[in-house]
């Protein structure tokens, strides 16, 4: 079965450790970065707006957090988690309007995890989850998402 | 969606009270680390459990960010609609913390008087500061915080802000 656009944090279990919320984070980092190269080969030749430029560089942004993500589960001493090996994919996802609705609803979920790892973490954990949380808001207003009272949460 | 906004209660907060020290956090503040304008809530809430003081020091730089907000709003009227947003945000804001804060504390909270610049380009721009210097100030309560809970809620303010300053209306 093909994992959610976030890699599917499990809700029913109860707070996570900050190991695990930094995992989840990474499970998420994985999926952001999975399909917003999907999406980005699908933009339209012929569009001529940011969409392409904009996809390119949350891909970007998200490999560089995932990055950094495994590097640091690593160095806790646990095995990052990996990619899963299939995305459930926004479909349809052809016309600039729903790559930009697919790549926001990837950069609101991610906000959502990286809120849920700012509870779940302190310290230089924490600074790196509010710094992630809010590299996703406001990447998600590039897609045409409007500003929320509470991103993250809301 | 300010129906759906988390309302902290101050039970809440005081349930996480543990070690911390609202005199740390008060006495290494400095210009430039997010902090616009030392406030008297911090002096007056010494003995207050660390969350619940985080809580009135967030509420008390949002009160003050707010205020500077409508005070530009009055002096051009005909230039800062789109300011409305802005504030609106904070007074969903200071509505989830208000029940966190003991009475006590809240009517300590008198924010300094905001100049407006007679220019309303530059007023605009130093209200981006300000925005942007609240959104650092969360960022750090939320770094401080001991409730879990507690700091999502305030980095998730800090990430409000931070779109409202990335949509910064032109004026």
């Amino acid at each position: 079965m093909a994992d959610d656009l976030t890699g599917g944090a499990d809700d029913t279990a109860g707070p996570p450790t900050p190991l695990e919320a930094l995992q989840r984070a990474l499970a998420a980092e994985h999926a952001a970065v999975w399909v917003l190269a999907f999406l980005g080969a699908r933009v339209p030749a012929t569009d001529s707006s940011a969409l392409a430029d904009r996809l390119a560089d949350a891909f970007e942004e998200h490999r560089a957090s995932r990055d950094e993500l495994t590097a640091l589960v690593a160095r806790a001493g646990a095995e990052p988690v990996a990619s899963a090996t299939d995305y459930e994919l926004p479909d349809p996802a052809s016309s600039p309007e729903q790559l930009r609705g697919a790549a926001r609803t990837v950069e609101e979920r991610v906000a959502r995890t990286w809120a849920e790892t700012v509870g779940a973490t302190s310290g230089d954990d924490r600074r790196r989850a509010i710094a992630g949380l809010r590299a996703s808001a406001v990447r998600a207003l590039g897609f045409g998402a409007a500003p929320s009272d509470l991103p993250g949460l809301s | 969606m300010s129906a759906s906004l988390p309302v902290l209660s101050r039970r809440a907060l005081l349930a996480t009270g543990a070690a911390g020290g609202l005199a740390a956090l008060t006495a290494c503040e400095a210009p430039g680390d997010g902090r616009a304008d030392a406030l008297p809530a911090a002096e007056a809430s010494p003995s207050l459990a660390p969350d619940v003081a985080l809580a009135t020091l967030a509420l008390a730089e949002i009160r003050a960010v707010r205020r500077a907000v409508e005070t530009t709003r009055r002096a051009f009227p005909a230039r800062t609609a789109g300011l409305r947003a802005v504030a609106s945000m904070h007074r969903s804001h200071e509505a989830a913390l208000a029940d966190a804060v003991p009475d006590g504390a809240q009517t300590a909270l008198t924010p300094p008087a905001y100049d407006v610049p007679a220019r309303a380009a530059r007023a605009s721009r130093r209200l981006r500061q300000r925005e942007e210097q609240l959104r650092r100030r969360l960022d750090a309560l939320a770094l401080d915080a001991e409730s879990g809970a507690f700091a999502s809620l305030l980095a998730s303010m800090g990430a409000g802000v931070a779109q409202r300053v990335a949509t910064w209306p032109t004026t």
